[in-house]
Parts: C-alpha cells; sequence; structure tokens
C-alpha cells in the first residue's frame, strides 16, 4: 500500500494505491489521524488505483469519515472499481461516499 | 485439489490470496478475464484469512491456516481450517446495510459472497463454495431466487 496526501485550499486528495487491509490499514491511520487533527474540510479519497480492499480497510475509511463530519468537514470517495466497488456496493457504503452516483 | 499451509499470521495474507484468485482462473476459459465471481471469492475467503489470524488465534501462539481448494469448470469451494478458537457464526452480529460500521463486517461479506457452511472443532472447518452462472455473479442469481 501506497499513499500520497494533496492539499489544496480546504480540500484534500488523499490517494491510496494497492492493497488496503487488516496488514495495511494501522499503516495509514497516521495519516488518517492528521487530516482529523488538522480539521481539514474535505477530504477526497482517491481509490483509482487501490486493487484491493477488506472490512479492515473499509474500517479505517469509515472512521475517518465519522470524524471529519464531526468536525464539520467531508470525505468523498474517488475512483472506485472492480473488488473495492464490490465491497462498498454490498456494503452500501457507495451512496455514502459517493451520493448522486 | 490445491493445498495450502502457512502460519496464521496477517503477513501471510497475499501469499493466501493471491493462490485464491490463481484458483479462480482455473474456472473460467483462460481468454476470460477476472470478474465479479473472483472479486467475490478473493473478498470472502480475505475476510475467512482474518478471522482466523485476528479471532482464532487471539491471546495464543499462532497455528496453522490451511485451505483445500476445489476447482471445477464453473464452480470454487475453499474449506479453511484451524485450530484457533472456534465461533458460532449464528451469533455474528447483524449488520444493518448502509450503516457505518468499523468492525464486524467480515462474516457478512462471507455470507453474501458465498454459500457458507462452519463446523467449530479440532480442527474447525470452514466451508466456501462459489458457483459461476453465465452472465451473473453467483450473488445476483441468489438475490433473483429468494
Amino acid at each position: 500500500m501506497r499513499f500520497s496526501r494533496t492539499d489544496s485550499g480546504d480540500e484534500t486528495v488523499l490517494k491510496v494505491d494497492g492493497t488496503l487491509d487488516a496488514v495495511t490499514a494501522p499503516e495509514l491511520r497516521p495519516a488518517l489521524d492528521a487530516l482529523v487533527a488538522e480539521r481539514r474540510r474535505l477530504v477526497t479519497v482517491d481509490l483509482s488505483a487501490l486493487r484491493l480492499i477488506d472490512s479492515s480497510g473499509v474500517g479505517a475509511i469509515v472512521s475517518l469519515f465519522k470524524r471529519v463530519r464531526a468536525e464539520g468537514g467531508d470525505v468523498r470517495i474517488s475512483g472506485l472499481r472492480d473488488q473495492p466497488l464490490a465491497i462498498f456496493q454490498l456494503l452500501r457504503l457507495d451512496r455514502v461516499f459517493m451520493p448522486g452516483s | 485439489m490445491i493445498r495450502l499451509a502457512v502460519p496464521g499470521r496477517l503477513e501471510y495474507r497475499d501469499v493466501v490470496l493471491r493462490v485464491a484468485s490463481s484458483a479462480c482462473k482455473l474456472t473460467r476459459p483462460e481468454s476470460e478475464r477476472a470478474d465479479d465471481f473472483d472479486n467475490e471469492v478473493v473478498s470472502a475467503f480475505g475476510e475467512a484469512f482474518n478471522n482466523v489470524c485476528i479471532h482464532g488465534y487471539r491471546g495464543r501462539p499462532p497455528g496453522d491456516f490451511a485451505v483445500e481448494i476445489d476447482v471445477e469448470p464453473d464452480a470454487i469451494t475453499l474449506r479453511v481450517m484451524d485450530t484457533g478458537h472456534s465461533f458460532d457464526p449464528t451469533l455474528a452480529p447483524g449488520l444493518a446495510v448502509g450503516a457505518l460500521h468499523e468492525s464486524g463486517m467480515g462474516i457478512y461479506i462471507m455470507r453474501s459472497f458465498m454459500e457458507m457452511t462452519y463446523r467449530p472443532g479440532r480442527p474447525n472447518v470452514l466451508v466456501l463454495t462459489k458457483r459461476r452462472v453465465e452472465g451473473s455473479s453467483g450473488r445476483d442469481v441468489e438475490a433473483k431466487t429468494r
């Protein structure tokens, strides 16, 4: 798993590549905690290069969503496809993170 | 039959998922690409692996995670065996779909994507099965027949 963060005004794009699972989700946690601590207003999680996600990875993103929303911000997801899309659709989270799609 | 046994530790997750993914290829013609069938099998099997490593061997030295994979032209069966703590799948917490869960989604994902049976014992045996149906994933077919 690799990730990169790009800030532009109030928006942050967090791009996560590879696999986000029980092994790698803990590696992403500090970056997610930083977004919450900095009270970023809009966080877009770009998953266009994410190959695989499991329930631990979903849990990390849901945790980010809850905490950013609690601070008055919002979290969106872009680029979902293949296996990660299947998981988000199964859990009906695509409607939460990609409203109107 | 494909047989694999690895230590029940998360660092072996990629190894076992690669084997399952490769086995899925044997259920379809070589010319066809990975599809929903593969995604759902790998997702369910990955949750089974997590379950054993995170919950099964919690508080004890990890034993093995063993799997036997039967591949047919249109189906796959994964028989997972471990010697960790067993669980009662009927007591698994329900999942309000669309709710914002941070955990407890593993069994729901397994059950949704594959047929699942579980027998606690020494070893615990979890069997995950999925049949390929032309033009549709197994999940779609199950939904239509309910």
